[in-house]
């Protein structure tokens, strides 16, 4: 694998890139503008659990792999895995796509997770009936492996795009982005995630994620002499 | 008070009671035209009533009123006025059934019937570009009409692009559908047309000489799925030959060779039909070159190189043993391939932005020259 000559290309790669993004943001869901940013918005809306563990092999057929989850080590949600954590499992797809999220056995990764509705999905591996079987949120940003030497599209645009090169700075950020989702009230949520914004706002890495989250969340924020605040629409709706 | 009422009762007697000796106005049966007409829901009718007698109606003559017969949907009617030879008879909802029309002059009166119709089309459920729709229909009530002929009609929003185009497989039937459904553009824009566009569709109805359209019909919807396409990923599967043997006295359970392991081939699942005019550029074209970059070396890209079974083999596989039995192997084999396949594909994944780009630098080139990302 040439790696370094690939990597040498990754100035003019992200500008390619950058302009791909920015082209395709009016079109929604285009493919191609997906691999541009890291964003978690909709998979912390979305999410169930959203733990950090050590994915450990159980077990595979022809269409999925069996997980479980060991080592916890940070949960982000009101779920308590502790104690609880053994009879947790995950569910893998290995037919994968460009927007299938990629669960390597052996590895930690930060994990946006929703139980498994389909029961026929809960029987294939004849699992006990205490157990709890998750598979990751929609989108390929649904699991981060955490191990930032492994080549994986996560740790690319955390490095090159973002400058985030400590999995430590990574999930202290994913735990602002997160924290919104303890508070009660619409109108905390909005504050909390605004306030944020604009501690951070010369993050590219916040911007890009909390923006998206507000939005989601029923509000706009727009920069107004170099700082954050909610538009009126969003006021109304609060 | 008393004079105004003996004038009001002098003034409200019919001319012909004070004698002969003046022209006096008689009232006679009115004739009512048209005669049983058919109007549309939201439509109006002019009523005319004449006098049979050849005398003209005295003054403020004759009285208009209606009575419903029959109603299969509610809403307003209105006669207006309600004296004089003429009366307009509206319907400005969605009222239809049959109502009775009178006209009355003394003690003389006659009547008509009018019908109100409402058309309402039924339209097919959103279709993907290039598929025959499903059914488009029409429902006429009152349904005891009967109904001389169909014609069915499209529109596009002005400034669309891509040559919006409907094809009904029956442009008289009560029942069509649309044949091979086309998208367009909306705005005409390249990059900013959106991946759903929305027709008009409505039917012009014949009931005798009176011609009906639904006033409010809803729209159809035609698509390109996104995504259109998607090619699915190579993947290390298969499983090595494995037999025992005895070792120091104990079974022990090896790898023999390379068996069925093989890496399977991308393959492209396409979520548009052959007949759909982005077939050719998004899947035979853009995902085409997705293959092609997992199969072939494309500048830039080292996937091609991954999902190597040759090399998880010989590196990794070959040399496994179990004392324990050949489920024990095996399991440990599909870990050790699973584990590969997910570097792999993390790998891979790691290089999609400049796949896609490459991907769509050589789709673009293809028409339509729409859903494109830059």
């Amino acid at each position: 694998l040439n790696y370094s000559g690939f990597k040498s290309l990754g100035a003019l790669t992200w500008q390619l890139v950058a302009l791909l993004g920015a082209q395709t943001l009016a079109v929604s869901d285009k493919p191609a503008a997906a691999y541009t940013k890291l964003v978690f918005a909709r998979p912390i809306i979305e999410a169930e659990a959203i733990v950090v563990a050590e994915a450990k092999w159980v077990n595979s057929d022809d269409d999925y792999v069996l997980l479980s989850l060991g080592s916890v080590s940070e949960v982000f949600t009101e779920t308590t895995l502790t104690g609880a954590e053994a009879g947790w499992f995950i569910l893998s797809s290995k037919r994968v796509t460009a927007d299938t999220p990629i669960i390597a056995p052996g590895r930690r990764h930060l994990l946006f997770l929703r139980e498994v509705q389909n029961p026929d999905l809960v029987k294939r591996f004849s699992l006990a009936q205490s157990a709890i079987l998750y598979e990751p949120c929609k989108g390929w940003e649904s699991a981060v492996i955490l191990d930032f030497s492994i080549k994986s599209l996560a740790s690319k645009l955390l490095k090159e795009k973002y400058g985030i090169n400590d999995e430590r700075d990574f999930l202290v950020a994913v735990d602002e982005f997160c924290r919104w989702r303890n508070l009660k009230s619409r109108n905390e949520q909005l504050s909390h995630l605004l306030n944020l914004l604009n501690k951070w706002k010369q993050s590219l890495f916040f911007v890009e994620n909390i923006v998206p989250l507000i939005r989601t969340l029923g509000g706009q924020a727009i920069e107004v002499d170099g700082r954050y605040m909610l538009s009126e629409t969003s006021s109304e709706i609060q | 008070m008393r004079r105004s009422i003996v004038w009001l009762l002098c003034c409200a007697l019919p001319a012909s009671v004070f004698g002969s000796g003046a022209q006096v106005n008689v009232c006679s049966v009115p004739q009512i035209t048209p005669d049983k007409p058919t109007i549309c829901a939201g439509g109006s009718q002019q009523f005319e009533a004449k006098p049979t007698g050849g005398s003209p109606f005295p003054p403020n003559a004759p009285k208009w009123s209606m009575t419903v017969l029959s109603s299969s949907c509610a809403g307003t009617l209105q006669l207006t006025p309600d004296t004089g030879t003429l009366t307009t008879f509206s319907s400005p909802g969605s009222f239809c059934g049959e109502v009775e029309i009178v006209a009355t002059c003394d003690t003389s009166s006659s009547k008509t019937t009018v019908q109100v119709v409402t058309v309402e089309v039924n339209p097919a459920a959103p279709t993907i570009d290039g598929v025959d729709s499903g059914n488009f229909s029409i429902s006429v009530t009152p349904s005891t009409v009967t109904v001389s002929s169909y014609n069915w009609q499209w529109t596009a929003p002005s400034g669309a692009g891509n040559s919006p185009q409907v094809t009904f497989s029956s442009n008289t039937g009560s029942i069509t559908t649309a044949v091979n459904s086309r998208w367009f553009a909306l705005p005409d824009d390249r990059v900013q047309a959106s991946t759903s566009c929305r027709y008009t569709v409505n039917c012009e109805v014949s009931i005798g000489t009176t011609k009906c359209t639904d006033p409010n019909p809803l729209q159809w919807t035609v698509y390109v799925p996104d995504p259109a396409a998607q090619t699915i990923w190579p993947e290390i599967m298969g499983m090595p030959t494995i037999d025992v043997r005895v070792v120091n006295g104990a079974n022990e359970w090896y790898v023999v060779d390379i068996g069925s392991l093989h890496r399977r081939a991308p393959v492209v699942v396409p979520f548009i039909p052959m007949t759909s005019q982005f077939y050719n550029k998004i899947v035979t074209v853009h995902e085409g070159r997705h293959v092609t970059q997992f199969t072939t070396a494309v500048p830039g890209l080292t996937v091609h190189t991954l999902w190597d079974h040759a090399e998880l083999y010989n590196n990794v596989l070959r040399t496994m043993t179990s004392t324990v039995n050949d489920q024990d192997l095996r399991d440990r084999i599909r870990e050790q391939i699973d584990t590969q396949n997910a570097i792999d594909n993390a790998d891979a994944q790691s290089q999609r932005p400049l796949a896609e780009l490459d991907a769509h630098t050589i789709s673009n080139g293809v028409p339509p020259h729409y859903l494109e990302p830059f």
